[in-house]
């Protein structure tokens, strides 16, 4: 193990809030992206040992279960419902003070391509390193290089307005 | 990247909010489970689904390395119908010295097979008629040219 653990606690502890931020791209509500990130956390689990990178791995798995769970059309009925009322629920925790800048973050990550909010979400709260990134998605090392210096500079355009603390 | 460091630092203070306890319970219960049946399976179909794609394709690889990629059959291996007819002919002929008309004669009585031998052996001291057509043979040389080379020993 990477972390020097074997418990499954220690990585969902590790990587679970990465995940379900993971899977809230392609999910209507957070309770779906807890059903997501279930299951691919299930499937990490009993698989990993086969895997050469299970890191990569896992944040692949839900990648998968999500747009599996899209598919489903149940899902995408409540995905319509969940998006008329958008304002429900927060993708970070924070103090009041912070309330509006976040906010504006969290809507500015909303309207990035969704290739680039995934590199984006595995790299700075997933921490996964450029190559584990190309791993999970199975796209070239510099691709996904280009596609976080993309989302990087989409999100300060963006933001222009908020001051950088 | 180094105009986007403060930036970068600034994102990476935000916190994604944590799962709920629920979803830790959920996920030990599961793993508690053995492997259901429904993913075993999920697992069983995979040879299923690979024998099924895989099947054609390496059927139609087989007949393209064994054809060419032609629907053509080889002339060369089809021997053309008239030698196919005389052999034919030659095989169930009573004049000829063939296994047919040896068993025919042994079938009906031993009087039979010597009266059948010596009328071969009558013929074969006689010139032999010129048959229309191609000259058919089980063997590749006919007896008098047989003769001459034993002749050369």
């Amino acid at each position: 193990m990477a972390d020097g653990s074997d418990s499954w606690t220690v990585w969902l502890d590790r990587h679970g809030p990465a995940l379900v931020l993971l899977a809230r791209q392609w999910t209507a509500s957070r309770a779906d992206a807890e059903d997501v990130v279930q299951e691919a956390f299930v499937r990490f689990w009993r698989s990993r040992e086969r895997v050469a990178d299970p890191a990569a791995y896992l944040y692949a798995s839900v990648k998968h279960c999500a747009l599996d769970s899209l598919r489903g059309r149940q899902r995408q009925v409540r995905r319509e419902q969940a998006t008329a009322r958008p304002e429900a629920e927060l993708l970070f925790a924070g103090g009041i003070e912070q309330d509006e800048r976040r906010t504006a973050i969290e809507s500015a990550l909303g309207d990035l391509p969704e290739n680039q909010a995934e590199v984006l979400l595995m790299k700075i709260w997933g921490g996964l390193t450029f190559p584990q990134i190309a791993a999970a998605l199975e796209t070239p090392v510099n691709t996904v290089a280009s596609r976080y210096r993309y989302a990087l500079a989409r999100l300060r355009e963006q933001l222009a307005e908020e001051p950088i603390r | 990247m180094n105009e986007h460091k403060e930036f970068e630092a600034e994102l990476a203070a935000l916190q994604p909010i944590q799962p709920s306890a629920e979803l830790k319970l959920r996920i030990a219960q599961r793993l508690d489970e053995p492997i259901t049946a429904a993913s075993g399976l999920r697992r069983s179909r995979g040879p299923l689904w690979l024998a099924a794609i895989c099947g054609p394709i390496a059927a139609v690889l087989t007949w393209f390395l064994l054809t060419g990629g032609s629907d053509e059959t080889d002339p060369v291996t089809e021997p053309p119908d008239q030698y196919m007819q005389a052999a034919a002919a030659a095989a169930f002929d009573n004049d000829l010295p063939t296994l047919w008309s040896y068993r025919q004669a042994i079938g009906q009585s031993s009087a039979e097979l010597d009266a059948l031998l010596d009328k071969h052996a009558q013929h074969s001291s006689e010139p032999k008629p010129q048959r229309a057509g191609a000259f058919v043979s089980v063997f590749a040389r006919s007896d008098s040219q047989l003769e001459d080379l034993l002749g050369d020993l």
